[in-house]
């Protein structure tokens, strides 16, 4: 059972987007954000799902709510994201990889070889761009 | 709120279609209603829209029973119905009989949806429409009256691909946070994420009613290499695709043609 995979529940993917979409500048700090009705449109998806992503984002301090006015995004929007990020890797991503390496019998030394294989190589593709 | 309380219902004196049964409708909600063949959809829609009466208890719209059919309550209420003939008639006539019977008919909404569908205002003989375009005037008509609850029986029957997302958004567009959608469906992919709310008809009798947020609370749906410990699996060409009580931290999606059937089959328990 250990394998069990799911896909995240539709406001998660929701929350998920947002999230992509700050990190990559579409929405700047203090911008708004699209209402609930018009995410739940854009999406195809029911407007109480779109108001729970919304939820979500609000505590964990990435949107805040203007009575009347919408939702727009946070000063510290970013980093909170990319904090949030990094715990979910170490918490997820992490043990998930070291299961693997184990059952796979992979030292952590062909690891740390490969990382910085990956990295020259990205340094040159990047060069090259 | 439409409220269906202790409900029974039968054609003759065979075991009754719908036994007992029992749910609340709310305003801002999108109810998906799902059954085998038979098992009592198009009665129940028929039910709670005063066209049949119950052989025991009472649906109620707003406090008033369905059944008297008021004046008052039926304008509350859309029926589209999935068998309908037009007959020759001309659009402008069949929508002004409709401005003239619901008080919150809006054209504003009629526009959008007919241009967003691509059919013409001015079609002289429904009759000459196909199947899909005869469905999706009618909804066009079901969002534009300002009934407070749309009852619609299997309304996307028909609709080509890209008419089954334009159903959706229209639905989300013009719905509104105060008014009520029933859906039956046979095909739950077409409206798992619109759905608020899943009303099933185990077809003994019973309803089985969830809303999507206690299904996804109570249960994990995935994919999974072997079947052990699942509530209901089915293989699948990568392993089982199974049901489970949810144990996971993060709520997972919902499956809802996994849980139909593991519903008709009683293995949610």
């Amino acid at each position: 059972m250990t394998d069990f995979r799911q896909d995240k529940a539709i406001y998660l993917q929701m929350a998920e987007r947002i999230c992509d979409e700050i990190i990559s500048g579409k929405y700047s700090p203090g911008e708004r954000i699209p209402s609930v009705r018009e995410l739940s449109v854009y999406l195809g998806v029911n407007a109480n799902t779109a108001v729970r992503a919304y939820e979500n984002l609000s505590l964990q301090g990435i949107i805040q709510t203007r009575r009347g006015l919408g939702f727009f995004v946070t000063e510290d929007a970013k980093d909170r994201i990319l904090q949030a990020r990094r715990l979910r890797f170490m918490d997820d991503t992490l043990p998930e990889l070291f299961r693997q390496m184990q059952m796979l019998d992979i030292p952590v030394e062909t690891l740390a070889e490969k990382w910085d294989e990956w990295k020259q190589n990205s340094k040159t593709s990047n060069g090259k761009a | 709120m439409i409220a269906i309380e202790n409900l029974t219902f039968g054609y003759g004196k065979d075991t009754p279609l719908l036994s007992n049964i029992s749910a609340e409708l709310h305003e801002g909600r999108i109810y998906g209603l799902l059954g085998v063949n038979g098992s009592g959809k198009t009665t129940l829609l028929k039910l709670m829209s005063g066209m049949l009466f119950p052989g025991q208890g009472r649906i109620t719209a707003d406090g008033l029973d369905t059944a008297a059919r008021d004046t008052a309550t039926l304008e509350k209420i859309f029926y589209m119905q999935a068998e309908f003939k037009f007959g020759r008639q001309s659009m402008e006539k069949f929508i002004a009989l409709h401005r003239a019977f619901y008080p919150g008919f809006s054209d504003e909404i009629l526009g959008d949806c007919l241009e967003e569908s691509g059919i013409n205002p001015k079609t002289g003989d429904l009759g000459i429409l196909s199947t899909g375009e005869k469905r999706k005037f009618l909804f066009s008509i079901a969002l534009a009256c300002g009934a407070e609850y749309l009852l619609m029986d299997e309304p996307m029957n028909g609709m080509d691909i890209p008419s089954r997302s334009l159903f959706r958004k229209l639905l989300l567009k013009h719905l509104g946070d105060d008014r009520t959608a029933l859906i039956s469906t046979h095909i739950p992919a077409d409206l798992e994420n619109i759905l608020s709310d899943i009303l099933i008809l185990d077809g003994k009798g019973g309803m089985l009613a969830k809303s999507s947020e206690e299904i996804s609370d109570s249960w994990s749906f995935g994919y999974a290499g072997s079947d052990e410990g699942a509530l209901y699996s089915e293989p699948c060409a990568g392993g089982y695709r199974t049901i489970r009580k949810r144990r996971e931290n993060e709520a997972g999606a919902i499956d809802l043609e996994m849980f139909f059937n593991a519903a008709i089959k009683g293995k949610l328990l």
